[in-house]
């Protein structure tokens, strides 16, 4: 194998055995994906530096966890996520959302990014995008990040009782969109 | 529209930048992100456009994070407590013959112990004869020539070599104290056993540390073992075991202890090394 | 104007003089300490790391006198040891024994020490494993570790005792780049027995044979003195002090060539064989008379 061909898991590995090169590949890999990720989600540059830092500081010393067989980038951004979180929760009401979480209305998109669209979600990506903001929001957070009804609270400044109903709606709706 | 095979499909640059700088659409953004799971090149897109100042002060920071030896129980106690980070640092790393002595403390407190179920009496002794030696031993090898491996280094440095040598007897003693206090509770006897050999031990450490750069650290703490090991025996023998352990006798031993460390600084000279053949 | 002078210092241990009457200064740019085992090395670096004590003689270092404690102190607060050999305390990473050394050198701002340790380990090049126990490293690398303390805070002395002992061609090469960087701001300080380190490193070189200086000067004036004195030959020449047989097959000769002899340019390893091998030769000399 080239030396160019070394995979994800191959330098986790490294990693568990305390090679701090790997690490720094790792984070070259993958962190620039991550902070943007992170900064659709929230609009405090600090918090998204922080959940950044803490993730992969959580990844060199999990590395010995982890299994090898899901992928890294979804690990990392599990990791990466629950970390935002924690990090939102600590600073409190005052935190931004950011654009991923705040409830807009979409604009018309061109034929390039329709496909991208039609690639990933198949029907589901332009019927998302005709349900209302608040709920498609909601359904950001729990369906596609894989959130906890309470992790989506701390991180929307809403309350649970609201993530709940919001989400037996947005459900609804979007049944009703792809029907 | 026909949809092409996702792996040959891959979001376009334009794209890929609006998704960098946080302007591009939310569910396309959505779509971006699924798709980033799964692509490595887009990944690689991704990290070119991105800019590198949050990267790089991230980077340093968790490289920080990851180098550094992590805070023990002990030295967050201290640091609690009022003590400096760097001293802290300092104590923690005293050469870990911790580990070693308060074991043979614990096993001879047990031997303890389990004596005195035999006689009180005999418990008594034994804990009264180890409970103030066990510090003093581990003075002793502490600062012996072999103790610090490293210890040629750490002359060449600036750091007070007295500060140090205080800090590792501190740090020594200071393991020893918990346990013999929880087995002198466990005792069967009077309870002043549990705390009553704290100013003996103190007086030994410190009259050994006082005549340490005299008589050599070895000779000084057999010396000091010994008139207490003849302390102890006398006062078993008198049946007096509970005189040595009186407030006059706790005193003396304070001020005795006080002597030792007055000494200690004032007339402390630091050690030099042997000669090694080169 | 000299970093370290030693004057008329002698030092012995029992009867042998480790260090006999030596007088040498040591100032910026790097200086070799050259001789073999025994000849009284160490026992000159550890006077100028303020570890012992001249018994007779002068010695100033960094302007202060390692004689007094006030002298000692600012003495180490400038200096950077490298030994040839010393232990570690057990359970320390790289990271917390450089971070250790440092917090010995009075850096107690924990931010800028963690960021001079960073500096130095990755300067040694051990970035990558500085998480990693002492312990599970290989004799290089903890030599290098070593070396990185030595480095700490840029001390205006930095000595060091056969730093390239354990190192492969590739960490030499970058260890020659270090010292070359440091002498250009400091006195560096290289106590070895390998010539071709001095060769490759140093400016000055002082010859300690028997505890005796035997030269002090220019590496090139050393190498100068073994001008016409060195030539090759198809057989071993019996008139040689010194011979072997190099890689191309022909014998290499060092001493004094007979008439017609293929002379070539001498080398540091040939002058030092000369100097030394004519001073064993003077004392077997002034023994047997």
């Amino acid at each position: 194998m080239a030396a160019g061909d070394t995979t994800d898991a191959d330098l986790v590995r490294s990693m568990a055995g305390g090679d701090e090169d790997a690490l720094r590949r790792l984070y070259d890999r993958h962190a620039p994906w991550l902070a943007a990720r992170l900064s659709r989600r929230c609009a405090d540059r600090d918090a998204v530096a922080d959940a950044l830092q803490d993730t992969f500081v959580a990844a060199w010393k999990g590395a010995r966890s982890f299994r090898g067989d899901g992928e890294a980038p979804a690990w990392l951004w599990g990791i990466a996520m629950r970390r935002l979180v924690s990090r939102v929760r600590r600073r409190g009401r005052s935190v931004a959302l950011g654009p991923a979480l705040l409830e807009r209305d979409c604009p018309d998109l061109a034929a390039e990014e329709q496909l991208l669209l039609t690639v990933e979600y198949a029907d589901l990506g332009p019927a998302l995008r005709r349900i209302s903001p608040d709920l498609r929001v909601v359904l950001q957070a729990v369906a596609l990040d894989g959130l906890t009804t309470k992790e989506a609270s701390s991180l929307l400044h809403i309350p649970q009782g609201t993530v709940k109903t919001r989400l037996v709606r947005a459900r609804s709706r979007l049944r009703e969109e792809l029907a | 529209m026909t949809i092409p095979p996702a792996a040959s499909w891959h979001s376009d640059e334009p794209t890929l930048a609006a998704f960098v700088d946080g302007t591009v659409d939310q569910v396309l953004g959505a779509s971006v992100e699924a798709h980033l799971m799964t692509c490595a090149d887009c990944r690689g897109t991704v990290a070119r456009l991105a800019s590198t100042d949050l990267l790089e002060d991230v980077w340093a920071r968790v490289r920080e994070e990851v180098e550094r030896p992590a805070t023990t129980l002990v030295e967050r106690a201290l640091i609690r407590v009022g003590v400096s980070e760097a001293t802290a640092t300092l104590l923690a790393a005293v050469p870990a013959l911790r580990g070693a002595w308060v074991l043979a403390l614990a096993s001879a407190t047990l031997f303890a112990v389990l004596g005195s179920e035999a006689s009180q009496l005999f418990g008594m002794v034994t804990f009264l004869l180890v409970a103030p030696l066990a510090p003093l031993l581990g003075v002793a090898v502490s600062f012996s020539g072999d103790a610090d491996p490293s210890s040629e280094l750490v002359q060449s440095t600036p750091y007070s070599t007295l500060r140090l040598l205080l800090l590792r007897t501190c740090g020594v003693v200071a393991s020893a104290v918990p346990v013999a206090i929880v087995v002198g509770l466990a005792l069967p006897g009077p309870s002043w056993l549990s705390v009553g050999w704290l100013s003996p031990a103190a007086a030994v450490v410190f009259l050994t540390l006082a005549l340490g750069p005299h008589l050599g650290h070895t000779v000084s703490a057999a010396v000091v073992g010994a008139s207490w090991s003849l302390a102890v025996a006398f006062a078993t023998r008198t049946d007096s075991l509970s005189e040595l352990v009186e407030p006059a006798v706790q005193l003396i031993c304070l001020a005795l202890a006080a002597a030792g460390a007055v000494s200690v600084f004032i007339h402390y000279r630091p050690v030099t090394h042997p000669w090694r053949s080169s | 104007m000299s970093t370290a002078t030693l004057v008329g210092v002698s030092k012995k241990y029992g009867g042998t003089p480790a260090l006999d009457h030596v007088d040498v200064a040591f100032s910026r740019g790097v200086t070799g300490l050259l001789g073999p085992n025994g000849a009284g090395k160490t026992t000159l670096l550890r006077i100028l790391v303020t570890a012992l004590g001249a018994e007779t003689g002068e010695v100033s270092v960094l302007g202060a006198d390692p004689a007094t404690a006030h002298g000692r102190l600012s003495v180490r607060r400038r200096l950077g040891y490298a030994p040839q050999e010393t232990g570690f305390p057990a359970g320390f990473t790289v990271f917390g024994f450089v971070d250790y050394m440092a917090i010995l050198k009075e850096w107690s701002d924990r931010a800028t020490r963690h960021a001079e340790v960073r500096r130095v380990v990755d300067v040694v090049g051990l970035g990558g494993v500085a998480t990693k126990r002492l312990r599970a490293l290989s004799g290089g690398q903890r030599r290098r570790v070593v070396l990185a303390q030595s480095l700490l805070g840029e001390p205006d002395l930095l000595v060091l005792d056969e730093p390239t002992a354990g190192l492969d061609p590739e960490q030499r090469a970058r260890l020659r780049d270090t010292l070359g960087e440091a002498g250009q701001r400091a006195t560096v300080v290289i106590s070895t027995h390998q010539t071709d380190d001095v060769a490759a490193l140093c400016e000055r070189v002082v010859v300690l044979h028997t505890g005796e200086v035997r030269f002090d000067g220019l590496v090139g004036d050393l190498i100068g003195s073994a001008a016409g004195r060195v030539w090759l030959s198809d057989a071993r020449d019996g008139s040689a002090r010194h011979a072997w047989r190099t890689g191309s097959g022909r014998w290499r000769n060092v001493g004094d060539p007979p008439e017609g002899a293929e002379l070539i340019d001498p080398v540091l390893e040939d002058a030092y064989l000369l100097l030394v091998g004519d001073s064993a030769e003077l004392s077997e000399m002034a023994a047997a008379s």
